[in-house]
């Protein structure tokens, strides 16, 4: 097996780096901030890299589908295909980011698209919420008074009607819904410290290929 | 047999519509939440370096272009320094949308790019790179969005770290609030503030009541009353009649179908006990 593809490498490598940087942070040791900062930046570049690795992915997939006449779906590879080198190419033509052309692709296809699907998310957002909100059990019926208050309270005309409904929002938000999201807030840190002993013990085996 | 789901979508554009047509004027009521945004932006000192994590993108530029407006022109006028970067996954649209619908809308008074005021791009990698951004700016920035070395650029000279940040403005960045507090606010002490989303304002609650965020402005509203601080009414302004009739329709379009629904419930039961 070539060495390249031994596991234990990308494995050590992300224990080392987490030691780093853990080390950095919580002490102040010479040379290590330079060390860090270093890490911290080849990141940077690996994901700008990444970027280009979705370019070859996106030109794979839908090449393929091109390439065999996918029915049903090959033209729409094909529209996703040039929309892409469009944007890819215009965007690097001077002045970068500007160019006309650029602008009229993201400006006004892009933003017509955009704004479109999003006047249809709020038409599936109205249609979801009055299906959800049929009171069918207790729990149904504390969400459904819980969002008829804050729909009041995060419109003026709720504090118009009724000046009780901000009082009754903002105490949602801040006992029952800040609540919630302080624990969830608590478990997910949680989490992040325990995967990171994972990476530093080398039991964190998913993205070595283990 | 009439489709309810098309009779919502048909109402729900109606009172969308009506109200940009014949503005009702609703009395828009300033909150503290909105009260503290202006207070952290009209308290910066001469000479400040604030940076703006622009984060906008073409989907939300309803909520967007307003509020970049409003504060775009309050900091514009202030004799201070502003640095616009983009650093969510969703930005890589963002410094474009800047350059080309939000600097032309925008008074720049007698600022000079590159001496008052840059527009860096957009950087990838979120976390990590906000994290390399905060301990050393010239190690991760090369060039502004333009091209141009940031060596030749003026301003770069006061931004060396997240040290020197006077204020933080997150637009359209609200989604890594926890990124931002934990990367610039905890090792450097960094005063943030962002616009939120009034879905997103559950995550930002726990920060900003922990004092990591210094204030928050929710959605269409608080930008609404952030307009009517700074005496530019704008197109917030204008949106928030649209927010009270759709919240109204909402409400009464559950309340209905809950009636529908036990009304139906009722009929059943009876006609099957007539049936027996």
């Amino acid at each position: 097996m070539s060495i390249l593809k031994n596991p234990k490498i990308p494995i050590g490598i992300a224990s080392v780096t987490a030691l780093i940087m853990i080390l950095n942070y919580f002490l102040k040791i010479p040379l290590l901030p330079e060390v860090a900062s270093a890490i911290q930046n080849w990141f940077t570049v690996i994901m700008t890299l990444g970027l280009g690795v979705g370019f070859v992915s996106v030109l794979r997939v839908h090449g393929k589908h091109i390439i065999k006449r996918t029915e049903g779906q090959y033209l729409y590879s094909l529209c996703a295909m040039l929309a892409m080198i469009y944007m890819i190419f215009t965007g690097l033509m001077p002045p970068i980011g500007q160019h006309p052309a650029f602008v009229f692709g993201i400006g006004k296809v892009k933003y017509s698209i955009d704004i479109s699907l999003y006047a249809l998310y709020s038409c599936f957002l109205f249609i979801m919420a009055y299906r959800a909100l049929v009171v069918r059990s207790k729990e149904t019926l504390i969400i459904a008074v819980c969002m008829l208050a804050m729909l009041l309270t995060n419109a003026p005309i709720g504090e118009v009607i009724w000046e009780g409904f901000p009082a009754i929002g903002n105490w949602i938000q801040s006992y029952v819904s800040g609540g919630a999201q302080r624990g969830v807030i608590v478990g997910v840190s949680l989490g992040i410290v325990f995967t990171l002993v994972r990476l530093l013990l080398g039991h964190e085996k998913v993205f070595g290929g283990g | 047999m009439v489709n309810k789901d098309h009779v919502v979508c048909i109402l729900l554009a109606l009172v969308v519509i009506y109200p940009i047509l014949n503005p009702i004027g609703l009395p828009i009521l300033i909150h503290e939440d909105s009260l503290r945004f202006y207070d952290e932006i009209e308290a910066l000192p001469p000479d400040s370096l604030v940076l703006v994590g622009f984060d906008g993108t073409y989907m939300g530029l309803p909520r967007i272009l307003p509020l970049s407006l409003a504060i775009g022109n309050e900091l514009f006028e202030k004799p201070i320094k502003i640095v616009f970067i983009s650093t969510c996954a969703w930005g890589a649209e963002a410094p474009t949308l800047l350059e080309t619908m939000i600097f032309p809308e925008l008074d720049m008074q007698d600022k000079v790019y590159g001496v008052d005021y840059v527009n860096l791009g957009f950087y990838p990698g979120q976390e990590p790179t906000i994290a390399a951004l905060a301990a050393d700016v010239h190690s991760v920035v090369g060039t502004d969005f333009h091209g141009t070395s940031i060596d030749k650029l003026p301003i770069m000279e006061y931004f060396k770290s997240a040290k020197d940040i006077t204020l933080f403005v997150g637009i359209g960045s609200a989604g890594i609030i926890d990124v931002y507090v934990r990367q610039f606010n905890l090792p450097y002490g960094t005063p943030e503030i962002f616009m939120v989303t009034a879905m997103g304002q559950l995550k930002a609650r726990p920060y900003l009541e922990a004092g990591q965020v210094r204030a928050i402005l929710v959605d269409v509203l608080g930008i609404a009353e952030y307009e009517l601080l700074i005496g530019r009414p704008g197109e917030a302004i204008a949106s928030s009649d649209v927010v009270s009739t759709t919240h109204i329709l909402l409400v009464f379009i559950v309340i209905i179908t809950n009636i529908s629904y036990y009304v139906n419930k009722y009929m059943s039961k009876t006609s099957k006990k007539g049936d027996e």
